[in-house]
């Protein structure tokens, strides 16, 4: 619509019923203004040159690496008119597949957060000056030159090639490059080291496996690459044709949103995973496993010694071991969940049993480990924070990673700096650390800068910069700082710029490649594929264990504190280690176990809550003999009664406006304590005492219900009873005889006074219904877009919430907002408990469910609507209509699946440059304008235009996707049109699992369809 | 008629304000208490203004209704008689000559030369309306195209074309005024209409006479309203569903 980089638009759409009014109310002046036009003039900037890919109003993608965390997926990014608007995964890439989390969606809001720093600034007199790039950079380097090789440069993930520019620098100034990363598996890592002789972070392949055991291995959420990881477990765990589907058990005292997907859930205390683990695989040792040098062990640690340990029973036990040694099958953990003072013996159970089972080679891959998540602990750190105190460091340097936060206060990271020479801090954004530096260098945010990832052996990808720098930041790349201070100091790296570097490594890596392409085109080529393949393995080796070098006990270790309860801290699902705490897109996403947004909880069973006459919402007391911390109670099944969980990443000082004061940070209730030998921060290594304040806390929750009460919105189906059906249901909704309303509320609907469902007319595709009064749709050769959602494959890690809220203009409200139930979101991921049981190993039933509007063909929403803003397109969209929209809100409340949502306020004024994120293909809404998903129905007539320019060609299954089905790393949603036979969404709206949420009862036919999940236990009564 | 349905309309208005303070009052005493949930006050009292604003526009609305009509119709009478728009020749009141004082454009572009004497195919310059929803406004380089060779005839052109040259040495765009917009909730697809074989005149007026640079749309252009939209969405029987432009 509009040209370059302007449209007021972006920031109102000027809804014109509003400006009518207006115009009205204040009589006479606007009189003579076209309907349509502005007040003020806008203008139409065109490029002077235009850039060669660009057409006004089309996007551009480019390919590039998410730097979000150190799993290194692959990204597409959509730029219009030259501006990044969306993050999508890159299909060609051999880790993302396509999908990104949620957390890497929320990148667009790193490159337009207004909090970035605007240009370099130095301390003096205690505050932050402003400077230019020049002369920081010449003090820079004067105290570079000053310190004499007395320099420390501290940093988290790197890409090779700025990884290889920071080396240099360091060899040619003097000094020393310390890694550190919060969210590192440095104990999986070392446990490798000692099992396998290989120092490296292995990969698991999940698809294989049919019988998957996690100790704690949050790997759906924030472990080693969830993405892939989330990949692989769906398709393994995903109900396939054959009826076919792998078990997953997880062993832990806590349910992290993995372990709620799990089939059971074996609730041991913290500590005792190695003993389990050993105990499993004694029990495969002893019937024909090789444990190699490490069979004395396992005669040692029998199941017996594991229950004793962990409280299971012993012929539990051992079935888990038959189970898992007689299918190809995958033990992993115990992650960052388990990460106590044993956590390398831990992990060296683990890999000892996947060796007895013959795993190793299969699923558990050596040859293609994940390079980019190379272990960087805290152990690293801990000795240069001795010699930074003790006056050894001239210069310290920080980059990409935020030590003064993510360590406990008695490690004395942030006293240690405070006292160096010179304190210099690389960063986008202020945090605890840059708070803390004498020089603040203002980088580029990855989508602006050159870069590359090496993420496995032989897999390489370039990370590009998506668009020119935000103009309001004068920011500057990593690598051309450290070129450009060099240089100044006398001493140039070589290479001129980031890029020139870039392009000569990659030269030789073109040379390794044996392409027949020159290095230009190969060049082009991999910046379009977005990732190149060069000696990637071709095989695994089955490494055999080999004799242990270090000495490691696998007893349960000691817990510091007398308190009643371990405390568990895990990174959070949405921010991490808190790297993306000051995204208002993640403050708003509520997590996906607690359903809580923006502040931080504390997480007990119900039933030690009760004896502590404790509720859900009351504020209560941490106290470790480290610290406490004061926050609301989070009732939550899913929790050891001797355990509390406290989630890390909130708690941020001296950061960002949507970060700071959110939440209490648990690493201060932890001791400093380093794991042996892998030298990681040992998260679960106190106990703590919960008490009462008195005070309660309003919960910023979206779920109404812990329970579904009987209401069949997720229902499930056991393994054993699929596939005998025999006939399908005519209609293909695939609802049972028994169950359902017909047997539960409905007579009791009925006997309260005249509740009678419609019988249920015709098939989704039957559209319109017989009798519809809702005039002539879905006229000959028009579809009716739908959609299916698997819910056994579905593992509720909200990616699509996000990916919605990018794509879709959704703004987020605030905490207060979020608690009066006024959130925006068009995707609420709902979660109910069916079956959890923390006091005794038992299966487990979890229902993840995706609600967004079900586009029904009945739909409730629009008879109900005076203006007409809700009503049916022909293809069988309910449409919503913004500017026809008055704010009545009788849709809304007529919506059974409250899937509508309210603009209370203009939400969508952001400060700049936040709203460059807004997708100019869509409306962005302002007060008083009901709104709710779409369908992507932007994406739809993008593709339907695209048709009509090829000669009207008919739109293929599977080329309309929207954001939700595009970022969905599990697979599990699929749109298309119901009415094409063909199409893969009818086929699914036709399998014996499929459903309709609430149609039965009121016959709302929604164009939705989910599929049951499937589980191994029979169904209880009432969840069918 | 039209007093009536905006009576109505305001009756609906009156009502769900009443509706939504009820609402609103109920869900404070709920959480009334030690802690009890406030909304922050700048919130409330925007709340509070808000409902204000709404009483007052209502009781205002009702009392200029009736002269807004009729300001409404006279409109384009007004606007025949704003100054500056002084007859050029055929539909020049669209267009205007950077010299009459009425400066709008920066620079007093004459599509009569271009799309009428050189018969310059439109898409020529405005380059992605055979392919994107937007036209495209033509880059500084494509008229360098040309004009760093042709440097028009008479003194008049000739400054226009420096003028022109002068933003390009300096590597700046033109601010051109923008005439032709529709309203961000519509997402007007050129390339539809383009493709279907649409004249660009049907909307923008006879572009090859404008003499002078654009400053209003033409009638063809209908103001830019729904209801203009759809007549030839009527007429041609083609897609009318709201969802085809609005989302």
């Amino acid at each position: 619509m509009s040209e370059g980089i302007k449209s007021k638009g972006a920031e109102r759409d000027g809804l014109q019923r509003r400006d009518f009014l207006k115009v009205l109310g204040v009589g006479s002046a606007g009189v003579g203004l076209a309907g349509c036009s502005t007040t003020e003039a806008e203008k139409l900037l065109p490029y002077v040159v235009p850039p060669e890919e660009i057409t006004p109003g089309v996007s551009t993608w480019y390919t590039t690496v998410c730097n979000e965390c150190s799993a290194r997926c692959g990204m597409w990014v959509r730029t219009r008119e030259g501006r990044a608007v969306k993050v999508e995964g890159n299909p060609n890439h051999a880790v993302s597949g396509g999908a990104l989390c949620a957390r890497g969606h929320s990148s667009i809001q790193g490159i337009y957060s207004p909090d970035r720093y605007t240009s370099p600034m130095v301390r003096e007199g205690g505050s932050l000056r402003e400077i230019s790039w020049e002369e920081a950079e010449s003090r820079l380097a004067q105290e570079l030159q000053g310190a004499n090789g007395s320099v420390m440069l501290v940093t988290g993930a790197m890409g090779p090639t700025e990884a290889d520019l920071a080396t240099r620098f360091l060899s040619t100034v003097g000094g020393e490059h310390v890694e550190y990363d919060a969210l590192a598996d440095a104990p999986l890592q070392e446990a490798t080291r000692i099992a396998f002789g290989r120092d490296v972070i292995p990969h698991y392949d999940f698809e294989r496996a049919d019988v998957i055991v996690s100790f704690g291995a949050d790997f759906l959420e924030t472990w080693v690459s969830p993405v892939e990881y989330q990949r692989g477990f769906a398709r393994a765990s995903g109900v396939d044709e054959e009826g076919h589907k792998a078990r997953f058990i997880f062993v832990g005292p806590r349910l992290s949103l993995t372990g709620q997907n799990a089939d059971e859930w074996l609730p041991i205390p913290a500590g005792t995973e190695a003993a389990v683990a050993l105990g499993m695989a004694s029990a495969v040792a002893s019937a024909g496993g090789d444990a190699g040098p490490y069979a004395s062990i396992l005669d040692e640690y029998t199941p017996e010694a594991a229950a004793q340990a962990s409280g299971l029973e012993a012929e539990m036990i051992r079935e888990m071991a038959t189970a898992f040694a007689s299918a190809d099958s995958v033990a992993v953990g115990p992650g960052h969940a388990g990460h106590h003072q044993g956590a390398t013996a831990a992990n060296l159970a683990v890999h000892i049993l996947n060796a007895v089972a013959g795993n190793v080679g299969q699923t558990v891959q050596l040859d293609t480990a994940v390079l980019s998540a190379n272990a960087r602990p805290y152990g690293n750190l801990e000795s240069a924070i001795q010699r930074m105190g003790s006056g050894g460091a001239g210069v310290v340097m920080v980059r990409g990673t935020n030590p003064a936060y993510s360590l406990p206060e008695t490690a004395g990271f942030a006293q240690a700096f405070s006292g160096a020479g010179f304190k210099v801090a690389f960063a986008t954004e202020p945090d605890e650390t840059t708070a803390l530096a004498d020089l603040v260098l203002p980088e580029r945010h990855f989508l602006e800068s050159w870069g590359d990832s090496n993420p496995r052996p032989g897999v390489y990808a370039i990370q590009q910069p998506t668009m020119q720098p935000v103009p309001h930041f004068d920011s500057k790349a990593f690598g051309d700082i450290l070129l450009s201070v060099a240089g100044q100091m006398g001493s140039p790296l070589g290479p001129e710029t980031t890029y020139d570097h870039l392009v000569a490594r990659w030269q030789e890596l073109h040379g390794r490649s044996g392409s027949e392409l020159n290095f230009e085109a190969w060049w082009k080529t991999s910046l379009k594929s977005g990732a190149v393949m060069v000696g990637a393995p071709t095989s695994q080796e089955a490494v055999a264990l080999q004799n242990p070098d270090a000495a490691l006990t696998f007893e349960t270790p000691a817990l510091e504190g007398d308190g009643e309860f371990t405390l568990l801290v895990y990174p959070s699902s949405r921010f991490g280690d808190g790297r993306q705490a000051n995204r208002p897109w993640m403050q708003e996403l509520p997590d996906p176990v607690s359903k809580l947004a923006w502040h931080s909880w504390v997480e007990m069973h119900p039933d030690a809550a009760e004896r502590h006459g404790l509720r859900r919402g009351d504020v209560v007391t941490v106290r470790s003999p480290n610290g406490e911390v004061t926050l609301p109670l989070y009732t939550y099944v899913g929790i050891r009664e001797d355990a509390v969980g406290i989630a890390m990443g909130a708690g941020r000082e001296n950061s960002g406006r949507y970060a700071n004061g959110n939440g209490v940070n648990p690493i201060r209730l932890l001791p400093a304590v380093a794991e042996q030998p892998s030298g990681q921060l040992a998260l679960v290594s106190t106990r703590v005492s919960v008490e009462g304040t008195g005070e309660r806390y309003r919960l910023a929750s979206i779920e109404g219900s812990d329970y579904q009460s009987d209401r069949n919105i997720a229902p499930a189906v056991a393994l054993s009873e699929l596939g005998h059906d025999g006939e399908e249901d005519s209609e293909g909704e695939g609802y049972g005889e028994e169950g359902g309303y017909e047997d539960h509320g409905l007579a009791e609907m009925n006997l309260m006074g005249g509740f009678q469902p419609v019988e249920t007319e015709g098939a989704a595709e039957d559209f319109p219904l017989p009798g519809s009064r809702y005039g002539d749709y879905g006229r000959e050769g028009m579809p009716r877009w739908a959609m299916a959602i698997d819910l056994d494959k579905c593992t509720g890690c909200s990616a699509c919430v996000v990916a919605c809220q990018s794509e879709n203009n959704v703004a987020f409200v605030g905490e207060q907002q979020v608690a009066m139930g006024r959130d925006l979101a068009w995707i609420r991921l709902e979660r109910y408990y069916e079956h959890v049981d923390a006091s005794h190993a038992s299966h487990l039933d979890v229902r993840h469910l995706p609600m967004l509007c079900q586009h029904c063909g009945n739909a409730p929403c629009e008879p109900v609507c005076p203006v007409y803003a809700a009503y049916h397109t022909p293809d069988g969209l309910n449409g919503q209509i913004y500017n026809r929209c008055v704010g009545t809100r009788y849709c809304a409340n007529n919506c059974p699946y409250k899937v509508r949502v309210y603009n209370w306020y203009t939400y969508a004024d952001v400060p700049e440059p936040l709203h460059w994120q807004y997708n100019p293909d869509v409306t962005v809404r302002n007060t008083g304008v009901m709104e709710k998903c779409s369908f992507c129905v932007q994406r739809i007539r993008e593709v339907q235009n695209r048709a009509a320019l090829e000669e009207g060609r008919s739109i293929h299954d599977g080329e309309i996707v929207p954001a939700c089905q595009q970022s969905c790393p599990a697979e599990a949603i699929v749109f298309g049109n119901i009415r094409d036979e063909e199409s893969r969404v009818a086929e699914l709206a036709h399998t014996e699992r499929t459903y309709r949420v609430l149609d039965e009862l009121i016959n709302t036919q929604p164009a939705v369809h989910y599929l049951k999940k499937v589980t191994f236990h029979e169904v209880e009564s009432g969840a069918h | 008629m039209q007093l009536e349905r905006v009576l109505a309309l305001l009756r609906i208005l009156v009502d769900t304000n009443k509706k939504g303070r009820q609402v609103h009052e109920s869900f404070s005493q709920r959480f009334r208490g030690p802690h009890i949930w406030r909304a922050p006050s700048d919130l409330r009292v925007q709340g509070r203004a808000m409902r204000l604003k709404w009483i007052i526009g209502a009781i205002v609305m009702v009392a200029v209704t009736g002269l807004a009509l009729f300001q409404v119709q006279a409109a384009d009478a007004v606007q025949e008689q704003t100054p500056g728009l002084e007859s050029y020749g055929s539909d020049t009141e669209y267009t205007a000559q950077g010299t009459t004082g009425y400066d709008v454009q920066p620079i007093n572009f004459p599509h009569s030369v271009h799309a009428g004497t050189y018969q310059m195919d439109c898409q020529y310059c405005h380059y992605s309306a055979g392919r994107s929803n937007s036209a495209g406004m033509p880059p500084i380089s494509s008229c360098m195209g040309c004009h760093t060779m042709v440097a028009g005839q008479g003194e008049y052109n000739q400054g226009q074309i420096n003028q022109l040259r002068e933003y390009w040495n300096d590597g700046e765009t033109i601010p051109w005024v923008r005439i032709h917009k529709v309203a961000d909730h519509v997402h007007f697809p050129h390339l539809r209409h383009v493709n279907a074989g649409l004249e660009c005149q049907e909307c923008h007026g006879p572009v090859e006479e404008y003499q002078n640079a654009i400053v209003q749309p033409h009638p063809n252009w209908g103001k830019g309203k729904m209801g203009w939209c759809i007549s030839c969405h009527v007429e041609q029987d083609v897609q009318r569903d709201c969802t085809v432009c609005h989302y």
